[in-house]
């Protein structure tokens, strides 16, 4: 890290929007980051990281970062913390500042919301379609329903 | 402490808690002078420490250290313990309190008991075991533990089970079940008939009262199906044909009259002729049963069963005449002395409809009457039976057998009739119900034709014809009136509602009859307490429901038997019956089954003892109420509770450990398999704002290091993982031990706190963790342990709240500043865990200096209330021919089961030099030990051999017991015929006795032998020297003036103070500079302490009690003067260092530096970059310096807080190895980070890609930078600096080593002072008289040293209270005219007891020769392996040892 891309107000800035109270008393356990599913699936993102990119003022590089969008608001970093910092509330501060600093435009914000609206629909669709062949003796891939939900992506035109 | 006292104190303390703490506190008070009150809620003495495996750093058996001071407790005699209670209310003040305990009821007298444990063998009820943390069984009459004090049993009782309260007979219901679900059928009839002499009938026709209290049916809506089981055991006995009873022998003049052989009449008679009256029975019917057998059809009732308990009470001896009315009840009083009317009949009253005489109307009782006798005829046509009660059902399914359609007309509803009531059974019979209907007219001219009848609750309504050829009405029943007789003698009993009533009242009567006969008091039934009934709530069923299936009754068709007479419901099957009896939830616990009574031999069971509440006078109190674990469950990520292996880490020490669960057989609990993999989860409950244990609990890091060690010594190829966030190994040698657990063990040490466990798809589980450099993994375990931290226990909560204490972080006891044994209140001490978690050392620390506060406080009235025991003069037995007595004991069946021990006492009477030889249940008894007594004045016996068990155990209580009729106590010699025969040779009884007579002859050649033996008496002298002049020093010398005793302090320096002169707040922003004054003002008021400055030891000498001492002295030759005792408190100091720049480069300071500079206003942030970077462990953890100082990550944590707080734009960073914010002070890490500060992790070694290591600071054109490597983020962070600040540690200091040698006392590789033992003597030394306190011991906190300094004092304090002391007689001795000098002894004593004198051996003859200081030596023997034979040891001479093995070579 280089001293001049520390911005050492940056940790006090997020501390001080709501929900990021707690966040400088992170003590880096990784609780948050072993819960994760996100994490799970991409391991390059990382709540524990994110806080403590954070606390050592990286603006930037935080703000700047696409992994700001993966995460899915869960909330269960919050479940596990011991330290009761609320990453899920901590972040949606820092897409606020990162749209805010021109980092992302507004339209992307608007965009992956619409993508966990269908990420969510497209979920229902799937346990349906799971419930639905719960008595099959052996059920077939869930071909019906990913038809569905390709139809759903192209209404969406995403 | 030294303020006017006006009022007198009380010589007594009350010590709440029997743990470590506990038993230290108050083996320190008793020792001192002080009468002690030890108060424990469970059975025993022992606490947590006593469920512990190992301890660490040492690897001691956790137990076997613990033991002797738990033995040494329970014999102390002035120790009263007062188990199994609780302190309800302390009123009063410091120096006179009034406690008011509640005692539970043992319901084991401790002076009868033995501890035999025959009582537990034959008791049925089986509950999860405290001590095993729920992963064994113990029985409800129980010991927690084997080494248990008092070794005494007591019975675990919730209170009376439901079921009993509400048996009118006060059946032990719970009881006959518990013996049913073993199988035990005979003993549990038995039990049932105890109370109840008709079980058989009530098991049918019982209304059955218990069985709608049950709590079972709280859980799964299925009461215990109790009826049945009695019915089942009454059936069981019949079927075997149950044997006639053995008539009791007529023992009373007085004859007995009974008016009436029903039930209650029948149960009087049997009652009465036990007592051994000539009891007559007057029955009018042809047949006795009364109701039972002419109120009941028989479908109901079997006439076997009635008949058949009949048959057993006249064979008691009781005379039943049937036929037989008694018209004239005064005539018969007049030749009976008593005489009992249980002969009313219910009569059925006129129920006033109209039709009511007809012919075909007849009342319910009066018609099954008839249908009993055999005089009823088969029935045809229409039949309405009709009335609430009891019978009408009866009458209706007797109508249907006999043939006719029958309409049950009742004004119940459903929901109001009584449970028993089986309707649905009625209407499967065929017997068409209406419910809610009265009948109000009968129609019919001459006969009857039809009835009318009503809806009950509308008499207004239209009526509602039914054809009837037959009605039987059945009215509510109201009892006869008695003859109105007022003779004495004259008793009767009120016709009573069913059968059981019936019993109740039989008791009741014969009760009053055998009263008014004899005048004695009886009790055939316990009384129920209505406040003593073990009412469960759901929760708890919930948790103890166990995994039974509910049996419905069986039952035959009803078609099948709707037409006959036969029974209609079927009984349970004899596997039924038991898993059945098995789903009992053992809602007393106790079943009260007496089972124990029967079989103890010392008839020490009582179950009629009360809970009680006693009163006590004490001056202080001293709280050691501990802490308990945190509850596991509440983390449900973490699988606790929900999959069987994840276990906590107290059960994992039980799993442990040779006395718990598996035997030591580290086995997992799911499959009973070995594990291969463990993962030791920390901070689980700890450091967890979320669960609201913010705390650290201080000990789990060691723990877990100590468990994995010892997991791996149990299961060889094991492959334990310990997952952590910091490893606080903090303590003296902690580190040590932690990485010999890395380095040589292979424990595996994962940075990571783990998120959750889960289970696999293939049953494994998975433990969810993501690695400091944020890869997130999911790795399988065989067994997971949670380390669970410490919070108050239930016990510390709930005396804060009675005494009005103010309490801390989470709950524990809050201290006073520098006072870490003070609570809020004056006169109310702490000890231990209660105040907040932490280790063994520490707890025993802290239980020592509430003692020595408390015996401050109490000074005045030492010794006042305090008893010493006398002995009668001693037997001279020197040149008295020996007379031996030899006592065999058969430890109930422990030896007597498998050694003869009436062989081996016939055996030992003919060995030469035996007077007498005897036996005894148990020779350990109370009345044993008289027996002996008497015994050893009658036979005039002058050596004593007992045959029994272990000296280690039980030598010294024989030992007192000879003394106590003159006999010198080293003229006993124990033959351990139970462990070295019955326990090991269990299987060969032959081979045991011969070898138990083997070994009493090899007793006895010794005792003969045996001289008496004297103990040196030394006198002491009742000062103390104190050596520092610190905080520790000062404050020790200040505690002792206030204990009465004058004290000499030495300080090295001009100045009193220390350290302490250089320290200013502490991280808790207590005051030290104030705290210094005070103590400084108080010294110099205190005309009882000596101080001298400038001044160090130059010479010491002598021994416990007795040591004069030299001062250096520059100007003159050196001050001497005689004390007792010695306080080593000479502190330690700042090490210095050249690293990190230090020394060249004026921004980088010293922790303590920086501190200075804060306070004087010297401390500038300096223009460009504001920023502090603080470097931990500087030269500290290092191969160099293997120990951490302890304080220096408080010290930095105190010092960052000031800065943010004070230029709260300044950043600070604070670059650590582990962050050791160890117990409470984890709130000031929480706190740094809350303000800003950042912590970077480094590691000593660069990792396997040479990344980390150790941070470097460089100078960089004058600017300070310090690089470090963040695993976190994985970058190399530069960060410029204002200031470097260093945590240089603690290192000793350099004139320890000659103090050490001057005092003969050692000191560890890192030269600190080495404690006795790590764990239960950490302020002595070996050698007896000298302590240590403070920084010299080894790094710490203030009130850490504090804390030490008042133990110190206590222990001192158990010598100079002293008269005189008491050397053993087991001492060595050196023939000093055969004596080479060579030095040998010297150098081998651990006791620094021998040295080499130039001495008169003979007239004139002066030579160098060993002597042994007699004061010192404590007799372990190591000097008689002298190269010239010339030492020997007294009690065990070479003469002796001769004497047995020659005794063992002439079998």
């Amino acid at each position: 890290m280089s001293e001049q891309a520390s911005d050492p107000n940056f940790k006090y800035e997020v501390a001080a929007q709501p929900g990021g109270e707690n966040l400088q008393v992170c003590f880096s356990c990784g609780t948050c980051t072993a819960g994760c599913p996100v994490t799970e699936a991409d391991e390059r993102y990382s709540p524990r990281r994110i806080i403590r990119k954070i606390l050592l003022g990286q603006r930037r590089e935080v703000l700047s970062d696409p992994l700001l969008w993966y995460c899915e608001t869960c909330y269960a970093c919050s479940v596990y913390c011991p330290q009761n910092v609320k990453f899920g509330d901590v972040m949606r501060a820092l897409r606020a500042m990162a749209v805010a600093e021109g980092y992302f435009s507004p339209e992307l914000m608007q965009r992956i919301r619409e993508v966990d609206r269908l990420a969510h629909a497209m979920r229902l669709k799937l346990v349906q379609e799971a419930i639905d062949r719960a008595e099959d003796p052996a059920p077939a891939p869930l071909e019906r329903a990913a038809a569905e939900i390709e139809q759903m992506i192209k209404d969406k035109a995403l | 402490m030294n303020d006017e006292r006006s009022t007198p104190v009380t010589g007594a303390v009350l010590v709440v808690g029997g743990g470590i703490a506990g038993i230290q506190s108050a083996l320190d008070l008793a020792e001192s002078g002080y009468r002690v009150h030890l108060v424990e809620s469970s059975p025993a003495i022992g606490g947590v420490m006593a469920q512990h495996d190992k301890t660490f750093p040492t690897n001691d058996c956790s137990m076997c250290i613990l033991s002797p001071k738990v033995v040494e407790c329970a014999r102390h005699i002035n120790i009263e313990l007062h188990t199994l209670a609780e302190v309800e209310a302390i009123s009063g003040e410091a120096g006179s309190f009034t406690v008011t305990l509640r005692n539970k009821a043992r319901l084991v007298d401790p002076a009868r008991c033995i501890s035999c444990g025959a009582c537990s063998k034959v008791c049925p009820v089986e509950v999860p075991s405290e001590y095993d943390e729920r992963q064994s069984m113990r029985k409800a009459i129980y010991r927690p533990y084997p080494q248990a004090v008092p070794n005494t049993f007591a019975i675990d009782k919730r209170g009376t089970a439901p079921c009993k309260a509400a048996c009118p007979a006060g059946t032990s219901v719970q009881g006959f079940i518990a013996l049913i679900a073993q199988g035990r059928l005979a003993q549990a009839l038995e039990l049932a008939r105890r109370s109840n002499p008709f079980t058989g009938v009530c098991g049918y026709i019982c209304d059955h009262p218990c069985e709608s209290v049950c709590s079972r049916q709280l859980y799964d809506g299925q009461p215990l199906a109790i009826a049945p089981l009695e019915r089942y055991l009454s059936d069981w006995a019949v079927e075997r044909g149950d044997p006639s009873l053995k008539a009791p022998p007529v023992t009373r003049s007085q004859r007995v009259a009974i008016a009436g052989g029903g039930a209650a009449g029948l149960t009087a008679a049997a009652d009465l002729a036990r007592l051994g009256y000539a009891v007559e029975v007057y029955e009018r019917e042809p047949e006795a049963g009364g109701m039972m057998r002419y109120g009941v059809p028989a479908f109901r009732l079997p006439r076997e069963v009635l008949d058949n308990e009949i048959r057993r009470i006249s064979s008691l001896g009781v005379t039943i005449t049937t036929n037989a009315p008694v018209d004239d009840a005064a005539a018969l009083l007049a030749d009976h002395q008593a005489l009992l009317w249980a002969s009313d009949v219910p009569t059925e009253p006129r129920s006033e409809v109209s039709g009511e005489d007809l012919p075909g109307v007849h009342t319910a009782l009066a018609w099954l009457r008839a249908l009993n006798s055999g005089q009823q005829e088969p029935l045809a046509g229409a039949v309405v039976v009709a009335g609430r009660g009891a019978a009408a059902l009866d009458a209706a399914r007797a109508v249907r057998r006999l043939g006719a359609e029958v309409t049950l007309v009742l004004p119940h509803s459903l929901a109001a009739l009584p449970p028993w009531w089986k309707l649905e059974q009625a209407t499967a019979e065929g017997i068409q119900v209406i419910l809610e209907h009265t009948l109000v007219a009968i129609q019919g001219e001459s006969a009857v034709t039809g009835v009318c009848i009503k809806p009950s609750a509308e008499p207004g309504a239209a009526s509602l014809e039914l054809p009837a050829s037959t009605v039987i009405l059945a009215p509510d029943p109201i009892a006869t009136a008695a003859p109105q007789l007022h003779d004495a003698g004259f008793f009767a009993v009120a016709s009573a509602g069913n059968v059981v009533d019936a019993v109740a009242a039989g008791h009741h009567a014969a009760e009053r009859i055998h009263a008014y006969l004899n005048g004695e008091e009886i009790q055939l039934v316990p009384r129920i307490d209505p406040d003593f009934i073990a009412l469960l709530d759901r929760s708890l069923i919930a948790e103890e429901a166990a995994q039974g299936r509910h049996h419905h009754r069986a039952r035959t068709e009803p078609d099948e038997h709707a037409a006959t007479m036969a029974l209609v419901e079927l009984g349970l099957a004899a596997e039924e019956a038991c898993s059945e009896a098995q789903r009992c939830l053992n809602c007393g616990i106790c079943a009260e089954c007496y089972r124990c009574v029967d079989v103890c031999k010392s008839k020490a069971v009582d179950h009629s003892l009360q809970p009680n509440t006693t009163e006590l006078q004490v001056g202080a109190v001293i709280l050691t109420t501990g802490s308990q674990v945190f509850d596991a469950r509440t983390k449900h990520e973490l699988g606790y509770g929900r999959y069987p292996d994840v276990i906590t880490s107290i059960e994992f020490e039980r799993l442990l450990s040779s006395s718990g669960p598996c035997g030591g057989h580290l086995v997992r609990p799911s499959d009973g398999k070995q594990p291969r993999r463990i993962a030791f989860l920390q901070c689980v409950g700890s450091r967890d704002a979320q669960c609201g244990n913010a705390h650290c609990s201080s000990v789990c890091c060691m723990s877990a290091i100590k468990e994995a060690v010892i997991a791996q010594e149990h299961a060889k190829g094991a492959e334990t993982s310990i997952f952590f966030m910091e490893m606080r190994a903090f303590g003296k040698d902690f580190d040590k031990y932690y990485e010999r657990a890395r380095d040589e063990y292979g424990v595996r040490f994962l940075r990571s706190r783990s998120a959750k466990v889960e289970r696999n798809a293939v049953g494994e589980l998975e433990v969810v963790y993501a690695t400091e450099e944020d890869r997130l993994v999911r790795e399988s375990f065989d067994m997971v342990v949670l380390s669970v931290g410490l919070e108050p226990s239930q016990g510390t909560r709930d005396l804060v709240a009675k005494l009005g204490l103010r309490s801390g972080e989470s709950g524990f006891i809050k201290v006073g500043p520098f006072a870490p044994q003070r609570t809020s209140r004056a006169g109310v001490f702490v000890g231990g865990t209660a105040s907040g978690p932490k280790d063994i050392p520490e707890t025993v620390v802290q239980a020592s200096a509430a003692a020595a506060e408390a015996g401050a406080l109490l000074a005045s009235a030492r010794g006042s209330l305090a008893t010493t025991k006398t002995f009668a003069p001693e037997t001279n037995v020197v040149g008295v021919a020996p007379r031996v007595g030899v006592f065999v004991c058969h430890c109930g069946v422990n030896i007597a089961a498998t050694v003869d021990v009436e062989a081996v006492r016939e055996y030992a009477r003919g060995l030469p030099f035996v007077a007498y030889a005897g036996r005894s249940l148990f020779a350990c008894s109370q009345d044993a030990q008289e027996s002996l007594k008497d015994l050893v004045i009658k036979h005039r016996l002058n050596r004593i051999v007992v045959a029994s068990c272990s000296p280690r155990t039980h030598e010294a209580l024989f030992q007192e017991t000879i003394r106590e009729v003159g006999l010198n106590p080293y003229l006993i010699e124990i033959a351990n015929i139970r462990n070295q025969c019955s326990w090991v040779h269990a299987d060969l009884p032959a081979e045991a006795t011969n070898k138990a007579k083997d070994l009493v002859r090899v007793a006895v050649s010794r005792v003969v032998d045996a001289r008496p033996l004297y103990g040196q008496t030394l006198p002491v002298t009742r000062s103390a020297l104190v050596l520092g002049g610190g905080l520790t020093g000062m404050s020790a010398a200040l505690l002792m003036s206030a204990q009465g005793y004058p004290v000499h302090l030495v300080e090295q320096e001009a100045v009193l103070g220390g350290n302490a002169r250089e320290l200013l707040k502490t991280l808790e922003g207590n005051d030290v500079p104030s705290l210094l004054a005070d103590l400084e003002r108080r010294i110099a008021k205190d005309a009882n302490i000596q101080v001298h400055l400038n001044r160090r030891l130059a010479r010491v000498e002598g021994f416990v009690g007795n040591f004069r001492s030299t001062l250096e002295d520059p100007q003159a030759c050196g001050e001497v003067f005689e004390h007792g005792v010695i306080i080593v408190a000479t502190g330690a100091q700042e090490r210095r260092t050249r690293s990190y720049l230090y020394g060249q480069h004026a921004g980088v300071l010293t922790q303590r530096e920086l501190e200075t500079q804060l306070t004087d206003g010297r401390f500038a942030l300096g223009d460009g970059y504001s920023r502090v970077v603080m470097i931990q462990c500087v030269e500290s953890r290092t191969r160099e310096h293997p120990y951490c100082s302890r304080v220096c990550c408080s010290q930095a944590l105190k010092n960052a807080i000031t800065l943010k707080r004070r230029y709260p734009d300044c950043e600070v960073v604070i670059v650590y190895r582990d962050i050791r914010s160890y117990g409470l002070r984890e709130r000031y890490y929480a706190e740094a980070r809350r303000l800003g500060v950042l912590f970077v992790h480094y590691e000593l070694e660069p990792d396997a890609e040479g990344r980390g290591g150790l941070p470097a600071v460089n100078d960089v054109n004058g600017q300070l930078v310090v690089s470090v490597y963040d695993p976190v983020s994985q970058q190399l962070l530069e960060l410029p600096a204002a200031h470097v600040v260093l945590s240089v540690g603690i290192a000793p200091r350099p004139e320890a080593g000659r103090l050490a040698s001057m005092l003969k006392v050692p000191l560890n590789a890192e030269e600190f002072f080495l404690e006795a033992h790590m764990k239960l003597r950490p302020v002595e030394f070996a050698t007896e008289g000298i302590y240590v306190a403070g920084l010299g011991h080894g790094p710490k906190f203030i009130d850490e040293s504090l804390s030490q300094a008042a133990a110190a004092v206590s222990r001192a304090c158990t010598v100079l209270s002293k008269d005189e002391l008491h050397a053993s007689g087991v001492i060595a001795h050196v023939n000093q005219a055969s004596c080479v000098a060579c030095g040998d002894c010297v150098a081998i004593c651990p006791y620094g007891a021998i040295s080499i004198v130039n001495k008169e051996v003979g007239r004139r003859v002066f030579k160098d020769c060993a002597e042994v200081n007699t004061a010192l030596c404590k007799g372990c023997g190591a000097c008689t392996s002298c190269r010239s034979g010339c030492i020997t040891l007294d009690g065990l001479d070479d003469q002796q040892i001769m004497a047995q093995i020659t005794a063992l070579a002439a079998s």
